[in-house]
């Protein structure tokens, strides 16, 4: 699961979950792969993004490096930036461990880097 | 896989909504057409088509082409899709599991890209994506970032395994990643609707359980302002008056479908399927 990923996901599939946003992660294994870079998508996506979800992602798993914590200005022509972003987003990918509800504390697992978000019956 | 799974039959034309100009890159993009056969049926079909019919199918397929003079491209990408993996015998029923033939995931993925530019540079989500197929050559064809999304753990697997698979040195498919989950449950944030690019699916047709493919369509069109969709062509005029205005029947194609279920008691049979592009209002 790349942080992008993280980025859009939600446990509000959970009965009673209003929000269920951001999750939570718990990981025990964490891979860095390098994906080509593209300008144009990482500062096309940055302002659709929830930019405090990716910071915390990524200084969980001790990979914020010097990404700052609030979003900057004028960060379409700071291509260092942007490869910054571009690295946390699509780079790092957690293999193994969990994504937590912040509601319920209810486990996700992510098993070879695919995190399982489906519910038992009783939770639908 | 049987050689001559599909051809791009025809393109067809739902009144109200007439096709853009585009359309006629399909045509270019799926080879030239030297075969005297074919040219004489799209003539007869453009001649309906200026009537307002829908054109009859073809029964030329689009590997009798001869010469095999399909671009670059698209011959490539047909290759690549060619060695993605599929469910095997282990397809389930239930969950409508049939895998996009290569040649069929090819030519769509292809159109979307050449005529809509819908595909290269973008963020792309692929629902019900099985083994892969549109997700892997949607990659191939240079999208930003590809996430399937499916319900089955089984078929994740073999996704896996695809999404590993470097295609002969050409490309390892790195940036496309799946999530496990029931796509028409609220797994999204409510922040990111709107936020992918496009959306491609070969959903559910809704047999086994009713309604379940415009259910995809609908989730589509959270995520994504344009969804380009599989449908049963028999489905076409109940899909074009629900969604009247919003969508635009772009070709219809031929679904090949192996001997994948005990219940078929032909070894392979053809369906025919309607790539059908879905817009926000």
């Amino acid at each position: 699961m790349k942080l992008l990923t993280h980025n859009m996901l939600s446990s509000r599939c959970i009965k009673g979950v209003d929000v269920g946003y951001p999750l939570g992660i718990q990981a025990k294994d964490v891979k860095i792969s390098e994906v080509g870079f593209n300008n144009e998508f990482v500062s096309r996506i940055i302002p659709k993004l929830d930019w405090n979800t990716l910071y915390n992602a990524a200084d969980s798993l001790g990979h914020a490096g010097d990404l700052p914590q609030t979003l900057i200005e004028d960060f379409e022509n700071n291509e260092e930036f942007l490869r910054k972003v571009h690295h946390v987003l699509l780079e790092i990918e957690v293999i193994d461990g969990e994504l937590v509800c912040p509601e319920t504390g209810r486990k996700f697992p992510i098993t070879s880097g695919i995190p399982n978000m489906l519910l038992n019956e009783d939770e639908v | 896989m049987e050689e001559a799974t599909i051809s791009i039959l025809a393109f067809t034309k739902h009144q109200p909504n007439p096709p853009p100009p585009q359309l006629g890159i399909v045509l270019l993009t799926c080879g030239k057409l030297t075969n005297k056969k074919i040219l004489e049926e799209l003539e007869l079909n453009k001649k309906l088509l200026k009537q307002g019919g829908v054109p009859p199918l073809s029964t030329a397929p689009l590997a009798a082409v001869p010469g095999g003079s399909l671009p670059n491209l698209l011959r490539d990408l047909e290759c690549c899709l060619e060695e993605v993996e599929t469910f095997g015998t282990r397809a389930k029923i239930r969950l409508e599991q049939y895998p996009t033939p290569a040649h069929l995931a090819a030519c769509v993925l292809h159109t979307i890209e050449t005529s809509f530019g819908d595909i290269s540079g973008r963020l792309v989500a692929d629902l019900g994506c099985g083994c892969g197929n549109l997700t892997v050559g949607a990659s191939l064809l240079g999208a930003a970032s590809v996430v399937g999304f499916d319900i089955d753990p089984d078929a994740l697997q073999v996704f896996e395994s695809n999404r590993h698979n470097d295609f002969d040195g050409l490309r390892c498919p790195d940036d496309v990643e799946a999530v496990l989950c029931d796509v028409t449950s609220s797994v999204i944030s409510s922040r990111w609707h709107g936020v992918f690019d496009t959306v491609i699916m070969n959903p559910p047709f809704g047999t086994k359980k009713k309604g379940i493919d415009l259910e995809f369509v609908k989730v589509g069109l959270q995520l994504a302002p344009v969804v380009y969709s599989l449908h049963k062509t028999s489905t076409r005029n109940h899909i074009v008056k629900k969604f009247e205005g919003r969508c635009q029947v772009l070709a219809q194609l031929r679904f090949n479908i192996d001997h994948s279920y005990k219940f078929h008691t032909r070894d392979s049979v053809d369906i025919s399927v309607d790539l059908i592009k879905f817009c926000k209002k």
